[in-house]
């Protein structure tokens, strides 16, 4: 399994999966056996196709928890710490961020209740009568990986899209900047006003290219600038 | 043209009026951007299907860019020849960029809703731009491609898709050459770059700093603002337009950047790395500026500024210059009555330590480029840790932190000062900061002062004392003027030339001077080894025969009797002064000097307590060798000297322990122990360039030593027996005889009285021996090496023991009874220095001649030939062909006896001088009854007693 800072914090919980399932998981999940994976408001339906036959399975893995409602605190929280999302944008878990969603108690975050519900609620057609099957865990291992390098996207797991919650951030930063001035202007009337400079009309001055192909033009000397 | 009118929709007629002109002036800078692109020659030829439309050809030229099949099928088929835009350079692309961005997500953007319908506009009308341009198409020029066969029918593919390129863009040609042609041409344009559609803005802007300066010149908190710079244009939009929008779109000067902070803030992020102000603002809601304090600003500037550049970082700031010259200029004022704040208790309460002209008021001022801080403005940048200052409309960078601890040694401003405090501060200010320390010199004699302080220079020429016999060298002049003007000063000076330079005869004309100026307070006293009272009593009645000289030693010693009677100095041994040392104490000195000053190494010994005790107006200090072991010698010679000068023991061992260890020897430490030393300690070496040419290749000194008790009894005892012997009247033979061996008999007296009666060969029975330790000791720390020549035996043997047990080892002793062999085994050890010993003990008559010993650089005599001829053919053992320093040599003499007065008489009398040569000792047997007393007498105070030694 990769471990990130936040695939880290998963270790505990997945330990308590059988041990041959999570091997089995984690080949499925690096080898792109896991196809059409669509969140369809309650969680995520799957396609896990077995590796060696022709076999596919249905998996349906439940959100965490439901945070959609609070979409807007979490919205506000980040609003409030732009190195968090600088760092998300980097790819990488700010270590304050991901001890504060552990303080809070963010089910981003897994718990031992995690691994109780996805036992409850996942489901998959293979003929596993372990919930936890290889195929319900190789999905998860996805979004888990996803979210070791886009921090964001581990709200998938509780029910609030990235870039909705993006949008919220920067709502609530607007808010906090005291701004809120619209500064894009989409009136039609605006539009021609906030052009700006044009640099050709200016002079440009020389500007660097390479050429291309093997046809160059060879234009009359008259019509060279 | 396609897509050039816009589509049927519901405007009303003023919208529709608006929306047209907004149309028409987009279009022109499209027209102009299809232009430039021709100008710049940044086309490359393709060909698509002959029913494409322009926007499928757009995302048809992205999917070949980025590596797929141009998808023509194999066979002939009709093509349309194109020129698009290759889209190479950046510049062009961030043009693009804005044409896109406000017609896809603006009022446009019904007509425009993606970025490929812009860019079919474009391929429309670049094509057409090259075509109006184009006289034909060179086929041969395919950059960076190798020469490969052409595939059958691919030359006449290419034949008329160039002629398609020029005339009627409709060709015919095989479908599967045309798209290889068109997968190898697309290969490194920009239409595959992975940004290429990107509408955050990247591709256009870059994040960038500008550092804002506060109002005031001289305090406050400097702004580092955020902004989002045009990398072509320089147009800019700071950050917190975008955090005060609305939406995650914003525009500005004509671009639309859609959620630029999934950029920017990584890269802000890269900032805070390197510069902690940056990462603090990222900690808060949305950052738009970082807040630099005062006192962080010069780390900014030194640190984080260049790192933020070396991070392609572009900072944009006014003008900040290390301050190139930042002086500390000092000044001081004359206080008359600046004598008057000296502790009385430190020295004799009727004689001031400093001379009240020497003592001047301080004061300071900071001045940075030219720009003068007065102290409260300094200390306003101080108080709020301000490095920078503006001066001339440039902000300078003050290194404030170490200038401050570069003052920290100055004195408060107002303070009156000697140049002794000036020195200090001077000395432990100068070398460790980046402010030069600059005097304003106003006052005359601070200037004086300053002169010779600070600036080293030398000390005005003194008049030689005219009572003088003999003439002082220039170096000498030199020091003697220098004690003068120490004692002007009222500042103690150690006198540390090389034994040989002359430090007695700088020392009599100091006192001579001061004689004939009328100056002395009180008699001086001069503190000397017991060996060296004779020597010195006898160079003042050589050169300075005026002054009056009381010799506190002796049985019969009585300091009243100086102090009563005219007495110009008073000589005392060590050992005196502290039996006496309650009776010293009563008296106050004019000056006190030390010679041998080495012996007050130890602070705390109760030698160096008594003579720090006594009151005096000036002290000197004479030593070879100021520092022996331990750099804490030099401590204690300056504590002698000028009390608390060093400091505390404590802090002149944890401020130049790294010196005293060896370390740090060219660093900051070193520079300020040379400069507290510069001002009191003048050290001449004999190898000096400017002395070097003043000294005689070879000199001869007269070292002088008392007898003891022992040795005067038994000189007593000879001298009476032989003339007992004489006045019997015995024959001349016997006469002879008798006066023969008791001259023997005497000099073997003088040399050691062990050689007549034995016992212990101890240094303490014999003044001469004791007076030769103390000679070879400045030799050996000097890392000199010496030659001793005796004439006897016993006495050579004698001497090795004594040095064995000065010093641990054995000079080899070279005598008649070696071997030639193993005489020059000997002689080689030595001069190739793998003898432990420096020194090497010769017999004079086994020594003398045919040995080269150049190593040594000092020759002694302990006992004397009454030849010149023997004794200049024993010096020249070093001084020869060969030897490359000046050599020195010691004639030991005991005062009062024989010795002293034929080494009168050899150098009043050269015919004398002549005659003995020729006779060696014959000739005192032919001296009368009277001679002969004159020549043995013993002198009574040519004895020492034994516990002075």
């Amino acid at each position: 399994m990769k471990r990130g800072p936040y695939a880290s914090r998963w270790e505990s919980v997945l330990a308590e999966v059988e041990r041959s399932h999570l091997r089995a998981a984690a080949r499925l999940a690096m080898t792109g056996a896991v196809r059409a994976r669509a969140w369809d408001g309650h969680g995520w339906s799957a396609v896990v196709e077995r590796s060696g036959t022709r076999r596919a399975f249905d998996v349906w893995l439940p959100k965490l928890a439901d945070y959609a409602g609070h979409a807007r605190d979490v919205a506000r929280w980040l609003a409030m710490r732009p190195d968090w999302l600088a760092a998300h944008y980097a790819g990488e878990w700010d270590e304050s961020f991901l001890e504060f969603l552990t303080t809070h108690q963010v089910e981003v975050v897994p718990t031992r209740e995690t691994l109780v519900r996805l036992r409850a609620l996942s489901t998959c057609t293979c003929e596993e009568t372990d919930p936890l099957c290889p195929h319900v865990i190789a999905v998860l291992l996805g979004l888990i990986w996803e979210a070791d390098r886009h921090p964001l996207a581990a709200f998938r797991l509780v029910g609030i899209e990235e870039e909705r919650l993006l949008d919220l951030v920067h709502e609530e930063t607007a808010a906090l900047a005291g701004g809120a001035r619209p500064s894009l202007r989409t009136g039609r009337d605006e539009q021609r006003s906030e052009w700006g400079a044009w640099p050709p009309a200016d002079g440009w001055g020389e500007v660097a290219v390479r050429p291309l192909g093997r046809m160059r033009p060879v234009f009359r000397s008259e019509s060279r600038p | 043209m396609e897509r050039m009118a816009p589509e049927r929709t519901e405007w009303n007629a003023g919208e529709a009026s608006s929306l047209a002109k907004t149309l028409q002036a987009w279009q022109e800078r499209v027209f102009d951007l299809a232009r430039l692109v021709v100008d710049c020659g940044d086309v490359v030829a393709v060909a698509h299907g002959e029913q494409a439309p322009l926007v499928d050809v757009a995302l048809w030229l992205r999917r070949v860019s980025q590596g797929g099949m141009a998808g023509f099928p194999s066979g002939g088929a009709s093509f349309v020849a194109r020129w698009v835009p290759a889209w190479t350079s950046e510049a062009l692309l961030a043009l693009r960029y804005r044409l896109v961005s406000s017609a896809t997500r603006g009022a446009l953007a019904e007509m425009y809703p993606s970025p490929a319908f812009v860019d079919a506009l474009l391929l429309q009308l670049v094509d057409r731009e090259v075509r109006r341009r184009i006289m034909g198409v060179d086929l041969g020029t395919s950059a960076g491609r190798r020469y490969r066969v052409m595939y059958q029918g691919e030359a006449e593919a290419l034949a008329a898709w160039a002629r398609a390129l020029v005339g009627m863009p409709r060709f015919a040609a095989d479908g599967w050459i045309v798209g290889k042609e068109c997968e190898r041409a697309l290969e490194g344009s920009g239409w595959g770059r992975p940004d290429f559609d990107d509408d955050s803005g990247r591709i256009a802007y870059q994040l960038g700093f500008c550092l804002d300066p506060p109002r005031e010149d001289l305090a406050g908190d400097w702004e580092l603002r955020f902004e989002l710079r045009h990398r072509w244009t320089g147009e800019r939009i700071p950050l917190s337009a975008y955090w005060r929008s609305p939406s995650r779109e914003m525009s500005a000067h004509g671009d639309v950047l859609v959620a630029p902070d999934r950029w920017f803030l990584p890269k802000l992020r890269e900032a805070a790395q390197v510069c902690p102000a940056i990462a603090q603002a990222l900690r808060s809601p949305a950052p738009e500026r970082a807040v630099l304090r005062a006192d962080e600003m010069y780390r900014f500037i030194a640190q984080e500024l260049p790192a933020l550049r070396r991070a392609s970082f572009e900072v944009e700031m006014p003008p900040v210059e290390e301050a190139r010259d930042v002086r500390i200029r000092v000044r001081f004022q004359r206080v008359e009555d600046g004598a008057s704040r000296r502790e009385p208790s430190r020295r004799a309460a009727s004689v001031p330590m400093f001379s009240a002209d020497a003592v001047a008021r301080f004061d300071w001022s900071v001045v940075i480029d030219d720009r003068t801080l007065t102290p409260p403005e300094f200390r306003r940048m101080v108080e709020r840790q301000t490095p920078l200052v503006r001066v001339d409309g440039v902000w300078r960078l003050v290194p404030l932190a170490d200038l401050l601890r570069q003052m920290e040694a100055l004195p408060e401003p107002g303070e009156a000062m000697g140049p002794l405090e000036w020195s200090r501060a001077h000395a432990l200010a100068a070398p460790e900061g980046p402010g030069k320390l600059e005097v304003d010199e106003d006052a005359p004699v601070v200037a004086r002062w300053m002169d010779v302080w600070v600036l080293g220079r030398d000390v005005e020429p003194e008049p030689a004392p005219a009572s003088f016999r003999g003439a002082l060298r220039h170096y000498q002049e030199r020091g003697y003027a220098w004690l003068m003007h120490l004692r002007r000063m009222g500042v103690g000076g150690c006198l540390a030339d090389d034994m040989g330079l002359g430090k007695t005869v700088q020392m009599i004309a100091y006192w001579l001077r001061v004689k004939e100026l009328g100056d002395a307070a009180a008699p001086h006293l001069l503190v000397c080894p017991t060996s060296l009272v004779a020597n010195w009593r006898a160079e003042i009645e050589r050169f300075a025969p005026s002054l009056s000289v009381y010799v506190h030693h002796g049985a019969s010693r009585d300091l009243d009797q100086a102090f009563a009677g005219h007495v110009d100095l008073v000589i005392t041994t060590y050992g005196t002064l502290l039996r006496d040392v309650a009776a010293f104490h009563r008296r106050a000195f004019d000056c006190v000097a030390i010679d041998e000053a080495q012996v007050v190494k130890n602070a705390s010994t109760k030698q160096a307590r008594a003579l720090r005790a006594l009151a005096s107006r000036h002290r000197i200090a004479l030593t070879g060798t100021p520092v022996e072991n331990r750099l804490d010698e030099l401590w204690s010679l300056m504590e002698f000297l000028n009390p608390g000068y060093l400091g505390s023991l404590r802090w002149f061992r944890s401020t130049f322990g790294s010196v005293a260890e060896g370390r740090d020897l060219s660093g900051v430490r070193m520079r300020q122990l040379q400069l507290l030393l510069r001002p009191v300690l003048l050290r001449r070496r004999k190898s000096d360039p400017t002395i070097a040419p003043e000294l005689p290749e070879k000199w001869e000194v007269e070292e002088r030593a008392f007898l003891t008790v022992e040795q005067a009894a038994l000189y007593q005892a000879f001298v009476d027996q032989m003339f007992a012997e004489i006045s019997r009247g015995s024959s001349a033979m016997a006469r002879r005889g008798a006066i023969l061996t008791t001259l023997m008999r005497l000099k073997q007296v003088c040399d050691h009285p062990a050689l007549i009666s034995g016992g212990r060969p101890s240094p303490k029975r014999s003044g001469k021996l004791r007076s030769l330790l103390d000679r070879l000791r400045v030799v050996v720390d000097a890392g000199e090496a010496a030659l001793i020549f005796t004439q006897f035996r016993e006495m050579g043997e004698m001497l090795c023991a004594a040095l064995e047990d000065e010093w641990g080892w054995r000079p080899a002793f070279l005598h008649g009874g070696m071997s030639a062999k193993a005489r020059g085994e000997m002689v080689e050890a030595f001069q190739a220095g793998r003898t432990e010993s420096p020194v090497l003990v010769l017999s004079l008559r086994a020594g003398g001649v045919g040995l080269n010993l150049t190593r040594a650089s000092h020759v002694f005599h302990y006992d004397r030939w009454w030849n010149p001829a023997v004794e200049d053919q024993a010096t020249d053992r070093a001084y020869r062909i060969g030897q490359v320093r000046n050599v020195e040599v010691h004639k030991m003499i005991c005062v009062g006896t024989l010795e002293e007065r034929i080494d009168e008489m050899l150098r009043a009398k050269r015919a004398l001088s002549d005659l003995v040569s020729r006779v060696s000792d014959d000739w005192v047997t032919e001296l009368d009854d009277e001679a002969l007393h004159q020549l043995f007498a013993l002198t009574p105070t040519s004895v020492m007693e034994d516990d002075e030694l």
